[in-house]
């Protein structure tokens, strides 16, 4: 266990490093949000609330979910880089399992991101527009967990797209094209209060509804009791579900891999 | 400690080897030589487990499958000329702390050992460096500091002295020889120079198109295969006589004069001053024995 939480530390160090990257990174949320924010204050003119959400519903939506994109995002060709010059094989010969040190590092990069890039985002935002309060305490704490659930499957569902690179040479283009999935399905680009009701049913049954919309709901309180529960319970599911399918891609992968040669 | 059974490997209708078979025993300091595309590194993929072979038996260490025993794991090394094991945009320093937390090895150990390493192959002064701001034979001797920080009993090493200059090499080559004579643990050492392998090695073996062509002691190889050596010397006009000198062949011209001898029989230095006291002599060349020659004549031998 030290030595994946040794290569978490590592990578979070090794991001402290980039600090023009890391200025950039900040910039680029607040930007982000100052654009979003401005479109819907537009769109909501006079209205105090539309179909029951408020603008500082809406606001609070784009910071968690925006912001925490920005920061979740780590490098997706780890293993593309690495399968491509053949030291995947390498790797293997060292005495720790691939998959978790690949989630630690990236988790290190997210926490590095977390702490340096979402949380000034955050106060910036705080004194920019209006947010909603938190409905309790607890409400934050389970936020966070939600969060942290949240984090993996957004982390799997890269996973599996990257085993990808297995079978073929490049999955820049798909990986893009999953990112556009991602990132309008999970709510980062449109609340998903707003959806039509009928894609909204389809999300439902994708994984993409609890990246970030979960702790957007447990934070507002629109989830509150046995809902909290249930909404972690469903994370949970997709979690165990992309594992399995993760799981079934990686395996093949690394078949195909020690017998075809890198 | 090593044993392969007829191991046989093919990747997409290619032969890739063919009937390995050998035993390797704990301390051996095995040199595997062959030409390019011989096959000495898809057959130390296979000893490590990183390529499964079409057919045969595999054990290492006691373990069939290395890469699935994370355990014994930490007993082996390999360390490839070409593929990096060091961590690319950190400080050389920070993926040695990096191994010391997998492998399990303490802060003092660490410290010991490294202090240690870094001495023989002189790189203190890169450890705070990054990979990519090291010159080739900089981060190669990194790479190989990393390779032993872990004090492997099994030492894979797939020709990581290439484009190393010959300071360098001489240096990785001098710690090795200690490694020969102190009986550490057991090498594998591949190459395509035969001169190398001599200097770490005591049992070579020759592989050639996938196929085992020689293996044993490798003072029998040098005697029995060992080529003949090569001087060509340019002269002036006047033609030694070579009547007394005990060399295997020679070919001249009124330029040149190309003499082939076994080294256990004549020095070089007889042949040159020879030559050199009979005639007036304008350049000398040395044409070391190579690989492809030994391989020949291992071929003719065996018929």
């Amino acid at each position: 266990m030290r030595a994946y939480v040794e290569f978490a530390i590592k990578k979070f160090q090794n991001k402290m490093t980039y600090r023009l990257e890391f200025f950039m990174g900040i910039l680029d949320t607040i930007i982000s949000l100052i654009v979003y924010l401005c479109i819907y204050n537009a769109l909501y003119g006079n209205e105090a609330s539309v179909d029951g959400i408020t603008l500082s519903m809406v606001a609070t939506n784009f910071v968690i979910s925006l912001g925490l994109s920005n920061a979740f995002h780590f490098d997706e060709f780890f293993l593309e880089k690495r399968v491509n010059e053949g030291s995947i094989c390498n790797e293997f010969l060292k005495p720790v399992n691939f998959v978790f040190r690949m989630f630690s590092e990236n988790a290190g990069e997210g926490l590095f991101k977390v702490i340096f890039n979402f949380i000034p985002a955050v106060i910036f935002a705080i004194f920019y527009t209006e947010l909603c309060k938190p409905s309790g305490l607890l409400n934050v704490l389970l936020m966070l967990l939600s969060v942290v659930l949240g984090y993996i499957i957004l982390w799997l569902i890269s996973f599996i797209v990257q085993t990808w690179t297995f079978w073929f040479l490049s999955v820049w283009g798909i990986i893009t094209i999953k990112n556009v999935f991602v990132n309008i399905l999970s709510g980062s680009m449109i609340p998903i209060w707003f959806m039509p009701s009928a894609l909204r049913r389809i999300i439902a049954f994708t994984p993409f509804e609890s990246i970030y919309f979960t702790p957007v709901r447990i934070y507002l309180g629109e989830l509150s009791g046995m809902d909290i529960l249930k909404g972690m319970g469903i994370q949970i599911l997709w979690i165990l579900i992309l594992m399995l399918i993760a799981n079934l891609f990686w395996k093949k992968g690394v078949k195909k891999l020690v017998i075809q040669g890198g | 400690m090593i044993v392969l059974k007829d191991v046989n490997k093919e990747i997409k209708g290619k032969k890739i080897l063919r009937d390995i078979t050998f035993h390797i025993s704990q301390n051996e300091k095995v040199g595997i030589i062959g030409l390019n595309g011989a096959g000495k590194t898809s057959l130390l993929n296979i000893i490590a487990g990183m390529l499964r072979p079409s057919s045969g038996f595999i054990r290492v260490n006691g373990v069939e499958n290395l890469v699935d025993n994370r355990e014994e794991l930490k007993n082996i090394s390999y360390i490839s000329g070409t593929k990096s094991q060091l961590w690319e945009d950190l400080a050389v320093k920070d993926s040695y702390d990096n191994l010391a937390k997998m492998y399990g090895i303490n802060k003092g150990e660490l410290k010991l050992r490294l202090d240690n390493l870094s001495q023989v192959f002189d790189i203190g002064n890169y450890l705070s460096f990054r990979p990519k701001d090291l010159s080739l034979g900089e981060k190669m001797r990194c790479e190989l500091v990393y390779g032993l920080l872990a004090n492997p009993n099994l030492l894979m090493i797939d020709e990581a002295l290439i484009g190393l200059d010959v300071s360098v090499k001489h240096k990785i080559m001098k710690y090795f020889e200690s490694y020969k004579e102190e009986n550490q643990s057991t090498i594998i050492y591949t190459s395509n120079n035969l001169s190398e392998v001599e200097r770490i090695c005591n049992r070579i073996i020759v592989i050639d198109k996938g196929q085992i062509i020689y293996d044993g002691d490798i003072d029998r190889i040098l005697k029995e295969f060992a080529p003949l050596n090569k001087v060509e010397i340019q002269l002036d006009g006047s033609v030694p006589d070579l009547g007394d000198l005990p060399v295997e062949r020679f070919e001249m011209d009124n330029e040149k004069i190309i003499i082939e001898y076994e080294k256990n029989k004549v020095d070089t230095a007889q042949i040159i001053k020879h030559v050199m006291e009979n005639c007036k002599v304008y350049n000398i060349k040395l044409h070391e024995p190579d690989l492809e020659d030994v391989i020949k004549k291992v071929y003719e031998r065996k018929g």
